[in-house]
């Protein structure tokens, strides 16, 4: 077994366990000894931030994503529309990659994504616009009516 | 038959007819599980009426949603769902009570109140409602 070189040495310490504590973690370095308790309540509030953090970025790169589609279509209508390309382009361009132009508007799974959106929308501010749930839902590409009912949900819930 | 004036109302039908004083240029819109549309919303004055129900007379995007033949929404701004792209007529200064026709929308038509009449809002926001006010 290969032995891994550190400047740490084990020094005899005790320790009250404190309680709803999972474990500790204990080390000593010239003379000091450091305690970091860890219970299971921090380690799901960090798991929770961390896939906070993750779903928020897929949102905010879905809305993105969403602001390229609505330009892209907005192209492909004004060429039909100066007459640069003909109707019959026009589905070509749209049956031969449609996720280029079309926004998709998919079920949320997750009560918590409404929450995550919510949050996403406070962080952008109303100076710009203010939004309505049907521009929000286009921005996340989330279903409207779901995300009108999980809000609607959820504010009971925190009354 | 009945018209629906409040925010949030909707209706749906297989075919429409569609009186508008501006529309946004439309954005594709993919339902998951429904289908694909094209989405317009109107400005500043719009009217749509159901002339054909849906077969069958079942909602296809909103529980809601009222489906009657002749049922119609009266608002300020629309939005409106297609399964066809179309070209607007716009009208300019229609009414009621001038019988100017439409658009004749052949199609799988949605369309929902997102902001109603001035008069609509205050009465919901209680300014002139003495029961509120009171």
């Amino acid at each position: 077994m290969e032995t891994v070189e550190t400047n740490l040495l084990a020094e005899p310490t005790t320790q009250d366990i404190q309680e709803g504590a999972t474990f500790k973690i204990v080390y000593a370095y010239q003379g000091v000894t450091n305690i970091i308790d860890v219970d299971l309540d921090i380690i799901e509030k960090g798991r929770q931030a961390i896939e906070h953090s993750i779903k928020s970025e897929s949102f905010l790169i879905e809305a993105v994503q969403n602001f390229i589609r609505k330009m892209n279509f907005l192209e492909l209508n004004e060429s039909l529309e100066d007459g640069e390309i003909s109707e019959e382009e026009f589905n070509i361009a749209l049956e031969k990659d449609v996720n280029r132009y079309a926004i998709t508007l998919k079920d949320i799974d997750n009560p918590n994504d409404a929450l995550i959106i919510a949050d996403l929308i406070k962080k952008i501010g109303y100076d710009l616009r203010e939004f309505s749930t049907s521009e929000v839902s286009e921005m996340f590409s989330v279903k409207e009516n779901q995300l009108v009912a999980m809000i609607n949900s959820l504010r009971h819930q925190i009354k | 038959m009945a018209k629906y004036i409040d925010i949030g109302d909707s209706v749906e039908g297989s075919k429409s007819s569609v009186y508008l004083r501006k529309v946004n240029k439309p954005i594709l819109l993919n339902l998951e599980g429904v289908g694909r549309f094209y989405k317009y919303k109107s400005k500043i004055r719009a009217i749509i009426k159901i002339t054909e129900e849906l077969v069958p007379k079942v909602y296809k995007i909103c529980e809601t949603s009222n489906l009657n033949l002749n049922d119609e929404l009266e608002g300020d701004i629309i939005e409106i769902l297609l399964e066809e792209k179309v070209t607007f007529q716009l009208i300019s200064n229609f009414s009621n009570v001038h019988g100017i026709q439409g658009n004749s929308i052949n199609t799988f038509t949605y369309a929902k109140i997102i902001i109603p009449w001035r008069f609509v809002l205050e009465r919901g926001l209680g300014k002139h409602n003495p029961e509120i006010e009171n």
